[in-house]
């Protein structure tokens, strides 16, 4: 039986942090990271509002490489571009390709304190899998 | 016309080579889905014996305190599956600070030598290349600062940003003065006036990694790391005035330019954003490499490149970059400290030594009886090299190499002198206490406490950036740092010189 929607829930790892992702589908697993990583930053679910939409296109060499890719994109627009985004709506997937829209805000210190100061998404123990009918992906993050 | 042809088939094959042909060889790791093994060999080493893919054994240096932590986590599969890496020489090894890492362990110390296919991971650098730790001494005596640690704390928390995306005033002006950097390390911060011939001589490899390619480190890293330059960042980031309260042996001791009762200043930092957005880059290239070159991976994460390849120099030569930044951002954190001692009590701060954690050096070591120059990675390890080594400056060659282990900001901190026993090692010894409590148990256990109270009546002020790192950080989340130093000293890889108790700390 196929989930209806998509969700996260964290994990531990002795220095860090990681996430496991559910979905029905790859586009929404993808997407799921989005809030995720979101809620890691400010230790608070749905804290990011979507006021604003920017472009976002990323290659990855499979489904698992991509979470990691656009992990790491989310990252460098908050570091580098003060941009935090809360969702994502994927235009277009392939096997190696993501296309769509990021939507969030600018980051506000006084709304968005950071909790979890994330510095990477790593390649440790990525992977996807298909788990009664839902795909179950797990990210760890650098903290 | 000709060439732009070439051109547009050049960038067609970069798109090919990054796309459809491009598939990961998962692998199954040695230990999968059972309990690693560990023999023990003697009262500070453990055995991990080789067995489906890994080309040589794990060794984990770990008493019978400390064994049973690592145990809890999955640092022992880290290191099993260190050892499957092609061109691996001595054995997979971990320190007594080992816990779980992503692809190496923190803690991991492995060497690969080029002439057997040996490999160069960015994972076993980590994502903060040339994370370590810069001490510094004053000859201040403790009476002096006592009953001024509080503005002396505060000027140092003014003076040097902390915390995630934490920027300063631009020290760097121009792209060439960026690439500069990169290539030369401290050599640039000496010509910029910001280090002196002693910081030099007292700096892992003089603050210059050869080799550096800063064409290698591209626009990201240099968009998150050129407003870094001079900031502490995150995590487990510090900077701590302490003062030596013990000597162990004087002679080394006084070598070091260390005395009892005399106030120090410890900086732990590395290359920042720059150096993350390196690795992060290069794990992407290596991933595709692992594929080229056709490594099997059981950890992605483990991803690599043969060290004769263009990808390996690539990375190389970008890794090198980024360490010279971080010496340079540590020396310029140094430099305002300086400026804060010197207002405040018109004290001079010394620099003791600089050490590296994450890094790959090419170093001469003793492989199955022959001389052999191998690529050694430390992640989370220090080298500390025996006295007589010819790599050591005049004026420590008869003491050995200070090899500085930060403990946790509650209890203390030792300098220790690299022994003869580290050629076992790759002449490398611990860097650190080790993480006991993940951050989540951490913030459960410390989380409601008056974490920086109970501190204060401990005698040490804490400044943090951030109250979730500074309870994440809290000192109990740590291994007791002496228990670490105890089996690094009994294995014979170094030896304790001193011993500093903290008094007021900065986070992240």
């Amino acid at each position: 039986m196929l989930a209806s929607v998509a969700s996260h829930r964290f994990f531990e790892h002795t220095g860090d942090f990681g996430v496991e992702l559910t979905a029905p589908t790859e586009e929404s697993l993808l997407a799921e990271l989005v809030p995720a990583f979101a809620a890691l930053l400010t230790g608070v679910e749905g804290v990011v509002e979507a006021r604003e939409s920017v472009p976002v296109e990323v290659e990855g060499i499979d489904l698992s490489d991509l979470l990691v890719v656009l992990g790491n994109e989310l990252l460098y627009r908050f570091e580098a571009e003060g941009f935090l985004a809360a969702e994502l709506a994927v235009e277009e997937l392939t096997e190696t390709r993501l296309v769509g829209a990021l939507r969030g805000e600018r980051y506000d210190p006084e709304r968005h304190p950071i909790a979890r100061p994330a510095k990477a998404v790593t390649q440790h123990g990525v992977g996807v899998e298909a788990r009664d009918g839902e795909l179950v992906a797990r990210v760890i993050f650098d903290l | 016309m000709g060439r732009h042809r070439d051109k547009r088939k050049h960038r067609a094959s970069r798109a090919e080579e990054r796309t459809s042909k491009a598939k990961v060889l998962d692998a199954t790791p040695p230990y999968a889905g059972r309990e690693v093994p560990v023999v023990r060999l003697d009262a500070s080493r453990v055995r991990i014996p080789k067995t489906g893919p890994m080309h040589v054994d794990g060794i984990v240096f770990a008493d019978d305190t400390l064994l049973p932590s690592v145990r809890d986590d999955k640092s022992l599969e880290q290191v099993a599956n260190v050892a499957t890496l092609p061109g691996i020489v001595g054995p997979s090894m971990a320190m007594p600070d080992v816990h779980w890492g992503y692809g190496f362990p923190i803690g991991g110390v492995a060497a690969f030598d080029p002439a057997r296919g040996g490999v160069v991971s960015p994972g076993g650098v980590g994502y903060d290349i040339n994370c370590g730790v810069r001490l510094l001494a004053s000859d201040l005596e403790l009476g002096v600062i006592e009953s001024r640690i509080e503005p002396l704390v505060d000027a140092l928390f003014d003076a040097i940003p902390a915390g995630i995306g934490s920027t300063r005033r631009e020290v760097i002006a121009s792209e060439e003065e960026l690439d500069a950097l990169l290539a030369g390390g401290l050599e640039w911060a000496h010509g910029a006036g910001l280090a002196t011939d002693h910081d030099i001589e007292r700096v892992e490899e003089h603050g210059r990694i050869r080799g550096a390619r800063p064409e290698a480190v591209g626009e990201r890293a240099r968009t998150r790391g050129r407003p870094q330059l001079g900031t502490l960042g995150s995590g487990n980031h510090f900077a701590e005035v302490g003062v030596v309260d013990e000597v162990f042996d004087e002679t080394k001791a006084q070598a070091f330019g260390l005395a009892k009762g005399r106030v120090t200043l410890m900086i732990h930092s590395g290359s920042r954003g720059l150096g993350h957005q390196v690795c992060t880059d290069f794990l992407g290239t290596m991933l595709r490499a692992s594929s080229k070159y056709g490594v099997p991976l059981v950890d992605r994460q483990l991803a690599c490149a043969p060290i004769e390849s263009r990808e390996a120099e690539a990375y190389l030569g970008a890794m090198a970059a980024a360490a010279n930044f971080a010496f340079v951002n540590r020396q310029v954190m140094a430099t305002w400290a300086r400026e804060v001692f010197a207002r405040l009590f018109d004290a001079a701060l010394t620099t003791v030594y600089d050490v590296c954690h994450n890094i790959a050096t090419w170093e001469e070591h003793v492989v199955d009886g022959k001389e052999r120059c191998v690529l050694v990675h430390r992640k989370g390890a220090t080298r500390a090299l025996p006295p007589g080594d010819r790599r050591l400056p005049r004026s420590l060659r008869d003491a050995g190499q200070p090899v500085i282990i930060p403990g946790d900001m509650g209890r203390y901190s030792f300098v220790l002198a690299g022994a003869p026993g580290s050629s076992a090692t790759f002449h490398s010894a611990c860097h650190g206490a080790g993480r006991r409590l993940s951050r989540s148990a951490a913030q459960r256990v410390f989380g409601r406490t008056d974490l920086e109270g109970n501190l204060r009546a401990q005698g040490i002020l804490v400044r943090g950036a951030s109250r979730a790192t500074v309870v994440e950080e809290a000192p109990l989340a740590y291994k007791d740092v002496a228990d670490v130093v105890g089996v690094v000293e009994s294995a014979g890889l170094a030896t304790k010189v001193a011993r500093l108790r903290p008094l007021g700390v900065i986070k992240g």
